[in-house]
């Protein structure tokens, strides 16, 4: 029983930091669907939305400390409307040569990463929670207060986005968009919007996680990284341009990682998750719920 | 047209990246001297001064542990300029030359190689952390330039190299004395935790060395990456193990992040660390509602210890505006080491100064009384500390 228990713990454990994967990894396959292009800096654009949420909640910006809600949303609009602003630099990648557009977002990466430094410094800094720091027990699970917000924010924007992309104008216009552009132009729609407005919810999906993160992890420019490569890693594994397969990459690469950490060996934790996304490749070439590639005769 | 773009963007990124102080040397020095070079005149004691005397900072600067960095170049700079405003080293002032190497060897080593080669450097500090220090003895060794450092890996001094120095206790002078104690306190289970670079496995091994000199092994040992910052996966096999004592072999965030979530896992035993738990930045990651009660051991023994550090944490205030710590106060001692072999050095080449270093022994410093070893150790003891109640601290007897 009290084996039972610890394995729960450690996937629940695992849903949380895989809810966060789930939304780098959404906004990466949302970028990837709406232009093709692969955003290499979407690591540091979850960095950047932190820090645009975390000044407002820490008083940065002239001592003004507002409550952690407040800064939630101005975060993730400001990251939106940046993300509005990329768009356009991004819309000429699109086309060009491939290595030219891994470039230039690998480029931005490193323009964002170390234009943080210069604004913020190289030092991060801890977050006070909203929340209670003590846990909430149940039959014997600890499940911390911000955990559960972050899966909870998490599901209402993943729900919020799904009804979005089905059931609103917009919503269908982009996902028209990113079947096919040149039919979708055709039809009247106007592609480079429908392509800013992913760009912007791609952006700000980033930075809620990342401000959903801040009271549990540590904020400094050098936090995108590996945040960044495990949600492309989610993103790849549930199927890249996949909204529901992002969210069950990411999901499922928080738990691997728990799991390998508790019971298979915790010194090769980040060996053992990519190799296991490497195995769902090697059979699930598409990822585990990317759409099936048919060669026609 | 739209080559254009992608043009600019490259030319954007190289340029700012290029502005970045990642793994390049400040455009402008980090400390101005306050002397115009001087030329020899009558004492024959006079150094001939044509430029300013180089001492390069390399560590890591930017990344999860940027801290460290931030605390050398503080205790460094604090140093150099009451040095330069007494007069500088024989009349000629000093010059800090500050590196990023981001906590990875292969680009310390890089920027080793450069700065024996190109920068004429009569001392440096090498690096923040122990891997990079490792790696970057052999590049000093060859140059024949004194490397300083605070890692506390016990095999930075077993290298053979005579011109490494260490400005804190090794490893094992932190760990065993907390792993002693606790034993002494009728503690028997022990489990570990440490991240898995040649820090956190080298303080691992001081605890496990230590726990074996009373016969005892852990329960459990479990690694995690520098960069990590959820380690539920871990502690949870921990707990399992139903541990007395959780011993931390990380550096100061994942230390105290490990410590927040430990308690939040349901762990109600007794936490203990070397240096990076008694850390400002280990109490603001860990809380102190969390830090409550862990033990630590320093070797810098507080700012209201005694005359010294009270002037010392006074002008490092004045300085920085923040709080004196152990690290700053560290490299601060080693840096006086480094002035006195300096002043002794005839004629002032690096390798005479690593040789007058090594003659230092009796110097009354922050820590303590240092004594140069031919290894390059300085000191052998450290103290054990507590964390209070309200981030508040006291050292045990």
């Amino acid at each position: 029983m009290r084996e039972l228990s610890v394995l729960i713990q450690t996937i629940i454990g695992g849903i949380g930091i895989g809810s966060l994967y789930a939304l780098v990894a959404l906004g990466t396959s949302m970028i990837y669907r709406s232009m093709g292009l692969i955003n290499f800096a979407h690591g540091s654009i979850y960095m950047v939305g932190t820090y645009l949420g975390m000044i407002w909640y820490t008083g940065m910006i002239k001592g003004l400390e507002l409550p952690y809600s407040i800064s939630f949303i101005l975060g993730v609009l400001l990251c939106a409307a940046f993300g509005v602003i990329i768009e356009r630099v991004f819309r000429r990648l699109a086309d060009v040569d491939l290595r030219n557009m891994l470039l230039g977002t690998i480029g931005l990466g490193f323009i964002l990463d170390n234009l943080m430094i210069i604004i913020f410094g190289a030092e991060g800094f801890a977050v006070d929670s909203p929340l209670s720091l003590k846990p909430i027990i149940i039959a014997g699970i600890r499940v911390l207060p911000q955990n559960i917000l972050l899966i909870s924010v998490a599901s209402v924007l993943l729900i919020g986005l799904q009804i979005f992309l089905t059931k609103s104008k917009i919503g269908k216009a982009m996902r028209a968009s990113q079947m096919d552009r040149d039919i979708a132009r055709t039809m009247g729609i106007h592609v480079n919007m429908t392509n800013a407005i992913t760009f912007a919810i791609g952006f700000g999906l980033a930075a809620a996680a990342g401000i959903l993160a801040a009271p549990i992890v540590y904020v400094n420019p050098a936090m995108g990284s590996a945040v960044g490569t495990k949600g492309f890693a989610s993103a790849v594994m549930g199927g890249l341009g996949n909204i529901p397969g992002a969210i069950l990459g990411g999901i499922l690469f928080g738990i691997i990682e728990a799991i390998s950490a508790g019971y298979i060996s915790s010194q090769y934790t980040k060996g053992i998750s990519f190799i296991i996304v490497l195995v769902v490749l090697m059979f699930m070439p598409s990822g585990i719920l990317g759409e099936k590639i048919v060669d026609k005769v | 047209m739209k080559c254009k773009w992608v043009f600019v963007v490259l030319v954007l990124a190289l340029a700012i990246s290029a502005c970045a102080p990642k793994a390049t040397p400040t455009p402008e020095p980090v400390v101005e001297p306050t002397a115009e070079p001087v030329v020899v005149v009558e004492e024959p004691t006079k150094e001939v001064c044509t430029e300013p005397l180089k001492i390069a900072i390399i560590g890591a600067m930017t990344g999860t542990n940027a801290i460290l960095g931030e605390w050398m170049v503080r205790g460094v700079t604090l140093a150099v300029e009451e040095k330069n405003a007494a007069g500088g080293i024989k009349g000629c002032p000093i010059k800090l030359l500050v590196y990023d190497d981001t906590a990875d060897p292969t680009t310390s080593v890089t920027i080793a190689q450069k700065v024996v080669s190109e920068d004429n450097v009569i001392a440096a500090w090498a690096t923040t952390n122990s891997s990079c220090a490792l790696a970057d003895i052999p590049i000093f060794q060859a140059a024949k330039i004194p490397q300083m450092t605070f890692g506390t890996n016990v095999t930075i001094t077993q290298q053979g190299s005579p011109y490494i120095f260490r400005s804190c206790p090794a490893g094992p002078a932190f760990e065993t004395p907390i792993v002693d104690f606790l034993v002494g306190e009728g503690f028997t289970k022990f489990a570990i935790i440490g991240d898995n670079t040649a820090y956190g496995k080298g303080e691992a091994q001081y605890q496990t060395d230590a726990l074996a000199k009373h016969n005892l092994t852990p329960l459990a040992y479990e690694q995690h990456g520098a960069d990590d910052k959820d380690f539920s996966g871990q502690l949870t096999k921990i707990i399992n193990t139903e541990p007395e004592v959780l011993l931390l072999a990380s550096s100061e965030v994942a230390a105290g992040l490990i410590a927040k979530q430990a308690r939040q896992l349901g762990f109600e035993g007794v936490m203990a660390g070397g240096q990076a738990v008694s850390t400002p930045k280990f109490l603001e990651n860990a809380t102190a509602e969390f830090a409550e009660g862990i033990y630590f051991t320093s070797g810098y023994p507080g700012n209201d210890y005694n005359d010294q550090t009270k002037a010392f944490a006074a002008a490092y205030k004045a300085r920085w505006g923040v709080e004196a710590e152990t690290h700053g106060a560290n490299v601060y001692d080693l840096m006086q080491v480094l002035f006195i072999a300096m002043e002794n050095a005839d004629p002032l080449t690096p390798d005479n100064v690593a040789t007058e270093m090594h003659k230092v022994c009796g110097y009354q410093g922050l820590q303590g009384e240092m004594c140069v070893a031919e290894n390059g150790e300085t000191l052998t003891t450290t103290m054990m500390g507590q964390w209070l109640a309200g981030g508040e601290f006291k050292f045990l007897e």
